[in-house]
């Protein structure tokens, strides 16, 4: 039996015992877990708060936990049999994923592979909003944004080479071709970069550490503007790194979508969602690249009007 | 006998190589087998400004000049064996080939076989000799597959652009390493004898991106002369990034050359062997700010000699010399307001010639320079630009001028922009031209023949130029159009003459003369069918104006000559199915004639390319090209005694990415 194991066995044992000792066992909380104690994890909870006052449930007893208490007050907790176990970011949802509490588990703030990826026991009742944009939604904003350029390029790496299918069908049913270039270690990127700039209009970023990495976004955007291939980025930050434009969703969007979620549960009995891709976003363009790529976009209000209309109209 | 499970001496070394590539591979299987997987700081975290301000490409429609853009597939499909044939494509600019070692290039004619009235960057190293002013096209460290673009700034532009942005700037930029990674190989023979071959290999290691190039020409140049040559060199650019925001770009090169020389069966200029070294050393750091800020730095090191002995009669002459440049240039480019963006900087230069029968002393003769230049964009409306700049520049041959410069964009409408600008540039004299003292002497020193000697101080020449220009976009035809009328002032033009009063005839520079250009040039980029491309580009000029007669101070001589009134270029571009491309490239000018040459009369000249490109699995392609140039019979740019026949050339290329 490894530590974990022992730990996770220790502390249902405890939990147990202290439900004994419990008369009457408080009111169902819901126990959100923060992958770390910084801003961007706090907005998530600000906004989800924000919106349970919206929807009058502000009354719903929420508490919020840092990953370092969780661990330490895990068996107290669970004891207290939450009714919904949120975690925020991918540290987060791992921990929670490895302990396989008997209480539902919403993911959030997460990459969708990075769910996949999670130990699931059976019977664990789970779900997830994601952070990153369905493809469809980015296949869209191109279309509107940069009409006429349908040749794209991909680069895949390792911890997103699983999506190859899943993009090319998308690509296939909006009208666009792809050229997928795929890498299995950081010295091919270079390499894979110059194949593909070579056919394509635009790069799709896909969330991939080895592609789209703190190391490799210089050369990721360089080398494509070198091409004079724009790039649709992975947030409002790769645009002003120099990405053409990015379709995103921030904490705020997320917290608000936790939010109503949650709101939606509590009027129910506290039945998880189905998994899903963030509803709320924003569209993000750099007007200086445009320019200096000869390429006419419209302002990013009107592209995310346009975005919302498209995406209402499927 | 004692068997021992150590490795033996010999082995070692072997052991070591193992443990080497284990310990190389092992990471690297590491990654591949578990990948590091996506979090949300992919989308949560900052990232530092990649593209910045100063990094991205002025949209043409803002430029505050007109501007020429030769780009890579340009290039490629104008079938340009070397570098100076680009420049035909410049509507306004003239080639000549002085032999088929020297290669004179000029903007708006006055230029000579030793044409010296252009800057010329490569990666912002500025390359023109300060020796005579202009640039040893031949040998200069630089394969032309390693260019990625070429802009050319059509009319002065010292602000921007530095000392010698007189008639014009040509700015190359090479291609990054990233654009590079793998092998490339490319070879070509043809006519005239020609051998060229090119390899290069990029490469990363880490934050350090790198290419290396190496190259070989040879040719036998025009039947009439003796002008064969044979040219290796070798390139080398990295960049090393040292941390989100700083790069440190390192770069060097050299090129070698031997030329023929001189006239069989000549007693003063003998048929011997000319000797060439190049080389050039670059280091520039840059630090982004932010996305709009930045600071660079940038130092390099050109060294130039060239070894030239023979026998003049009877008289042993050494006609090489030396040239050496350091120059460092820093530069700060920021966002003074919203509407505002400032770039502004300094430089400093020591340019250093030595030749002992060009300037009558073994010693170094130097030429300091110090540059001050700042330049305001103002985008006081959206449709509105002003540009101003400033640059003074002091040198210890004219001391102290300043240049402005200003310019007004204005965007009438979406795609059509209007621009007007007026501009002061100054052109310092070479050393040559500075205090030449050419002549033939006696071992004891006592002067046999004196062939140039300096008179009296020069002043640097002047250029006042105003221009009006169009920029228009037409999306729905796919088509761009650049036009520009202009007038440039040139004063104190500077021309040699020959000096009469002593029996000892010698030439003398002189700033005698005064010229003025009037004319118009557009360029139109049009694709009409999307596998179509046509680029046409005509410019007119009138050159009227008087300087001084190269044989006879006392006679002037009219400048309407050096400039051809119409200059005409039409590059067309088309793309077949199964990957075949052709592509054809008209050239036609009025006569004109280059200091020291014939004049041409009207000519016109095609060039044509065929190629056929493949690609392979794995990274693999190649392209097999047919080219043919002065397909349309003879014509000369300088001498008649050397026109050009049809010369054709095979190439082959292949690429391992």
């Amino acid at each position: 039996m490894n530590r974990r194991a022992l730990i996770n066995w220790l502390s249902g044992i405890l939990a147990l015992l202290f439900m004994a000792g419990v008369s009457a066992a408080p009111r169902g909380e819901v126990v959100v877990v923060l992958s770390q104690d910084t801003d961007a994890y706090r907005e998530v909870v600000r906004a989800m708060r924000a919106e349970l006052t919206r929807q009058n449930r502000a009354d719903l007893p929420v508490r919020v936990l840092t990953l370092n208490e969780f661990q330490s007050q895990y068996g107290q907790i669970v004891g207290q049999r939450p009714v919904l176990l949120v975690s925020v970011g991918t540290q987060a949802a791992r921990e929670l994923a490895d302990r396989r509490p008997p209480v539902p588990v919403l993911h959030t703030l997460l990459p969708r592979q990075t769910w996949q990826s999670l130990a699931r026991a059976p019977g664990q009742a789970s779900s997830a909003i994601f952070l990153d944009q369905p493809i469809d939604r980015q296949l869209l904003l191109l279309k509107h944004a940069l009409p006429g350029r349908t040749n794209l390029g991909v680069i895949l790496g390792p911890a997103s080479a699983g999506q190859r299918h899943e993009l090319m069908a998308a690509a296939r049913r909006q009208g666009f071709q792809l050229q997928i270039e795929a890498i299995d270690q950081p010295a091919a990127l270079l390499p894979a970069l110059n194949r593909v700039v070579e056919d394509s209009q635009v790069l799709v970023s896909v969330a991939d550490p080895m592609v789209f990495g703190p190391s490799t976004v210089h050369h990721i955007l360089l080398t494509t503007y070198r091409y004079r291939v724009p790039v649709l980025g992975l947030s409002r930050a790769y645009v002003e790194a120099g990405a053409l434009l990015a379709v995103y969703s921030t904490p705020e969007h997320i917290g608000r979508q936790l939010g109503e979620l949650v709101s939606r549960m509590a009027a129910g009995r506290w039945v998880l969602p189905a998994p899903q891709y963030p509803k709320y976003y924003d569209v993000a363009t750099n007007p200086r690249v445009a320019a200096s790529l000869n390429l006419r976009l419209e302002r990013e209000s009107v592209l995310l009007m346009k975005l919302e209309a498209a995406e209402g109209q499927r | 006998m004692n068997v021992q499970f150590s490795p033996s001496t010999s082995a070692r070394p072997c052991l070591l190589a193992l443990s080497i590539a284990v310990t190389i591979l092992a990471p690297a299987n590491l990654q591949a087998a578990d990948p590091v997987p996506a979090t949300e700081d992919l989308f949560l975290n900052q990232v530092p400004p990649v593209l910045s301000a100063t990094r991205l490409q002025q949209p043409l429609a803002e430029a505050p000049a007109s501007i020429t853009v030769i780009d890579r597939k340009m290039i490629d499909a104008s079938g340009a064996v070397d570098i100076p044939d680009l420049f035909r494509l410049v509507p306004g600019m003239q080639v000549a080939h002085i032999s088929g070692n020297r290669t004179a290039i000029s903007y708006h004619g006055l230029g000579e076989a030793y044409a010296r009235r252009m800057q010329v960057l490569v990666d912002g190293r500025s390359v023109y000799s300060p020796f005579f002013g202009g640039v040893d096209w031949a040998d200069l460290p630089l394969a032309i597959e390693d260019i990625d673009r070429i802009e050319v700034i059509r009319g002065p532009n010292g602000p921007a652009y530095g000392a010698n942005s007189f008639l014009a700037v040509i700015n190359i930029i090479t291609r990054h390493p990233a654009q590079d990674q793998g092998a490339d190989i490319k070879i070509t023979r043809g006519s005239r004898g020609t051998e060229k071959l090119f390899a290069r290999v990029g490469a990363s290691s880490g934050d350090f991106t790198y290419r290396a190039s190496v190259g070989y020409r040879e040719d036998q140049g025009f039947s009439a002369y003796r002008d064969a040559k044979k040219v290796p060199l070798a390139t080398f650019r990295g960049e090393q990034r040292l941390n989100g925001r700083d790069t440190l770009d390192i770069q060097f090169g050299y090129a070698g050359g031997t030329f023929e020389d001189g006239i069989s069966g000549s007693l003063t200029d003998p048929a011997r062997d000319r000797y060439t070294v190049s080389h050039y050393q670059q280091l520039r750091w840059r630090r982004t700010l932010n996305p709009t800020d930045e600071v660079s730095l940038n130092y390099y090191h050109n060294y130039y000699r060239s070894t030239d002995n023979y026998v003049y009669s009877t008289l042993s002459v050494s006609e090489g010399f030396h040239t050496d440049r350091h120059n460092l240039e820093f530069q700060h480019n920021f966002q003074a307001a919203t509407d505002k963006r400032v770039v502004w900087g300094a430089e400093t230069r020591l340019d250093r010639v030595r030749g002992q029968t060009w300037f009558g002393t073994g010693d170094w003769i130097e030429t300091k320079l110090y540059r001050l230049f700042g330049n305001l964009e103002w985008r006081y409306r959206p449709e509105w630009i002003l540009n101003a700049g400033l640059m003074y520049e002091y040198n210890s041959i004219t001391q102290g001028d300043f240049s402005p410069r200003l310019a007004l964009n204005h965007h009438v409408a979406p795609g059509h922009t209007i621009r007007a600008s007026a501009t002061r540039a100054y052109r310092t004299p070479s050393t040559l031209e500075h205090r030449p003292d050419f002549a033939l002497r006696f071992p004891n020193g006592s002067v046999v023949n004196q062939f140039f000697l300096a008179r009296n101080p020069l002043l640097p020449e002047q250029m006042t130029a105003y221009e009006i220009g169009y920029f228009g976009e037409f999306p729905g035809a796919h088509l761009i159009v650049d036009a520009k009328i202009f007038r440039e002032e040139v004063r104190r033009y500077i021309t040699d003459t020959r000096y009469l009063p002593t029996a000892d005839v010698y030439q003398y520079f002189v700033n005698d003369g005064a010229t003025d250009s009037n004319g118009a040039e557009i360029q139109l980029r049009w694709r009409p069918w999307p596998r179509t491309q046509l680029i046409y580009s005509h410019g007119y000029a009138h050159q009227r104006g008087a300087a001084v007669s190269e044989s006879d101070p006392t006679a002037s001589q009219s400048t309407t000559g050096f400039t051809p009134v119409h200059t005409r270029s039409l590059l067309a571009i088309q793309e077949l199915p199964s990957n075949f491309n052709v592509s054809a490239a008209y050239y036609k000018l009025s006569n004109f004639r280059f200091g020291g040459g014939d004049p041409t009369g009207d000519f016109n000249t095609l060039d044509m390319r065929v190629a056929w490109k493949w690609r392979r699995g794995g990274g693999t392609r190649g392209e097999i090209a047919l080219i043919g140039q002065h397909l349309t019979g003879d014509y000369f740019t300088f001498e008649r005694e050397a026109p050009f026949d049809k010369r054709f050339f095979l190439n082959l290329s292949l690429g391992f990415r």
